[in-house]
C-alpha cells in the first residue's frame, strides 16, 4: 500500500527534488538540535556555521562552467526552491547549489566527527594523529555517501556531467575523490586544532578553537582544491575520468596544483613576510598567539 | 550502553532503511528504477551498516574501559555553554 501511495506521488523530477529539499532541511534542523543538546553552543557553531561555509565554497566549485578554460562543470542542481538568496523564484541567487545541499554539509561533518570521536575514545592512542583523524573522517564520509549518491543520482537530485565516467551505480569516481578530500581536510584540521593546538574544553578554549578554524578556512579551501585537482589530473592520465577524450591543451591547468606543492617553502616565507607588515585583527589575536606559543 | 537513545544510530539506520526502501519500491520503474544496475544495488546499504557496526563496537569498547569512562564523565562537565 505504501508502495502504491509513493508510486502515485512520483510525478516528475521537480516533485522528487522538492521531497529531498525539504526532507534535508528538516533533517538539518534535527541534527542542529541534537548537536546543541549534546555538544553545546560553541561546538555547534563550529560544525554548523564554519563547517557549512567551508562546504558552501567547495560545493560551488562543482557547477562552475568556464568552457574556454576547460571547466565544463561536474554536476548541476537547478530545480530547487530555496537558494542563497533566492526563495521560490524571488531574490538574487548567489549560489548555484540549493540551501538544502549546503546545510547537508553540516550533517555530514557531524556524522564524520562523531565517528572519529567514537574510534578515538575506544583507541585513545590515535587521538592526536592528525592524518589518521582526517582519513577516518573521510572514510566515514564514504560509508555514508556510497549509499546516498546512487539514489540521489538516479532520482536526479543532482545531475552529473554526462562525460564523467560513472563507476559506482551511475556515480562518477570524481564524486568520491571530492568527498574524500573535502571531509578529510576538514577532519585533519579539526584534530590538529582540538587535540594539539588547543586541547582544552573551557569556553575560552572553545573561542580560540573557533578563531583558529576561521583562520584555517582559506588554507583548507586551497589544500582541498590542490588535492582534488591533482587527483583529477592523475585520473585523466590514467583514463578513468572522462568517457570522451579531454583536450590535452587544457591540462596545462593541472600544472598549477603541482606548482602549488613545490612552492610550499615559498608560501611559508611569504606568510612570514606578510605577518610582519599586516597586523592581525584584534579578535583573531588569541588564535595567532596559540600558533606562536606552539612554535 | 544505551544504544536506544543514541540519535546517530537511529539516524544512520533510518536513513539507510529509507534509501534502501526507495531503491526497492522504484526497482522496476523505467524512470527512477535501479533494475538496470541489477540486484547488486542492495550492496550499497552495507556501507552505512558498517558505519553503525564500527560505531557500536567502539562505544562498547569505550564503555568497558573504566579509566576512559571516568575521564569522559569529568571532561563532559566542562561544556559550560550547554
Amino acid at each position: 500500500m505504501i508502495g502504491s501511495i509513493l508510486q502515485s506521488l512520483r510525478y516528475d523530477e521537480m516533485f522528487i527534488g522538492l521531497f529531498w529539499e525539504f526532507f534535508n532541511i528538516s533533517l538539518w534542523a534535527c541534527m542542529l538540535i541534537y548537536s546543541l543538546k549534546t555538544r553545546g553552543g560553541w561546538d555547534t557553531l563550529k560544525i554548523f556555521l564554519i563547517g557549512m561555509i567551508y562546504g558552501l565554497v567547495l560545493e560551488n566549485g562543482g557547477p562552475m562552467q568556464i568552457p574556454e578554460l576547460g571547466f565544463y562543470g561536474y554536476f548541476w542542481e537547478d530545480m530547487y526552491q530555496i537558494y542563497l538568496f533566492e526563495f521560490f523564484g524571488f531574490g538574487i541567487r548567489i549560489s548555484s547549489v540549493p540551501l538544502a545541499t549546503h546545510l547537508g554539509w553540516s550533517n555530514v561533518f557531524l556524522v564524520c566527527l562523531l565517528f572519529w570521536e567514537a574510534i578515538a575514545k575506544a583507541f585513545p592512542k590515535i587521538r592526536k594523529k592528525i592524518v589518521l583523524g582526517g582519513i577516518i573522517m573521510a572514510l566515514s564520509g564514504w560509508l555514508l555517501d556510497l549509499n546516498l549518491d546512487p539514489l540521489a543520482t538516479r532520482f536526479k537530485w543532482w545531475v552529473w556531467n554526462d562525460n564523467l565516467l560513472p563507476v559506482w551505480f551511475g556515480v562518477p569516481l570524481m564524486n568520491y575523490v571530492a568527498w574524500f578530500w573535502a571531509v578529510g581536510v576538514f577532519g585533519a584540521v579539526w584534530v590538529w586544532i582540538h587535540e594539539i593546538l588547543v586541547p582544552g574544553r573551557t569556553n575560552e578554549d572553545k573561542k580560540k578553537q573557533i578563531k583558529l578554524l576561521i583562520l584555517a578556512l582559506f588554507p583548507m579551501w586551497i589544500t582541498d582544491t590542490v588535492y582534488v585537482m591533482t587527483c583529477r589530473f592523475i585520473m585523466e592520465l590514467a583514463g578513468i575520468m572522462y568517457i570522451t577524450p579531454y583536450p590535452i591543451v587544457w591540462q596545462i591547468w593541472y600544472l598549477l596544483p603541482i606548482a602549488g606543492f613545490t612552492s610550499i617553502p615559498l608560501y611559508v616565507v611569504y606568510v612570514k613576510w606578510l605577518k610582519k607588515r599586516i597586523p592581525w585583527p584584534k579578535w583573531l589575536l588569541p588564535a595567532v598567539e596559540v600558533i606562536n606559543e606552539r612554535k | 550502553m544505551q544504544f536506544k537513545k543514541d540519535f546517530m544510530i537511529w539516524y544512520m539506520v533510518l536513513s539507510t532503511a529509507m534509501n534502501l526502501g526507495n531503491m526497492v519500491i522504484f526497482y522496476n520503474d523505467p524512470t527512477w528504477g535501479f533494475a538496470h544496475f541489477g540486484i547488486g544495488i542492495i550492496l550499497t546499504a552495507l556501507f552505512p551498516v558498517l558505519w553503525v557496526l564500527i560505531y557500536v563496537y567502539c562505544k562498547i569498547k569505550d564503555s568497558k574501559n573504566p579509566e576512559i569512562a571516568e575521564q569522559k564523565s569529568k571532561t563532559e562537565k566542562g561544556d559550560e555553554l550547554k
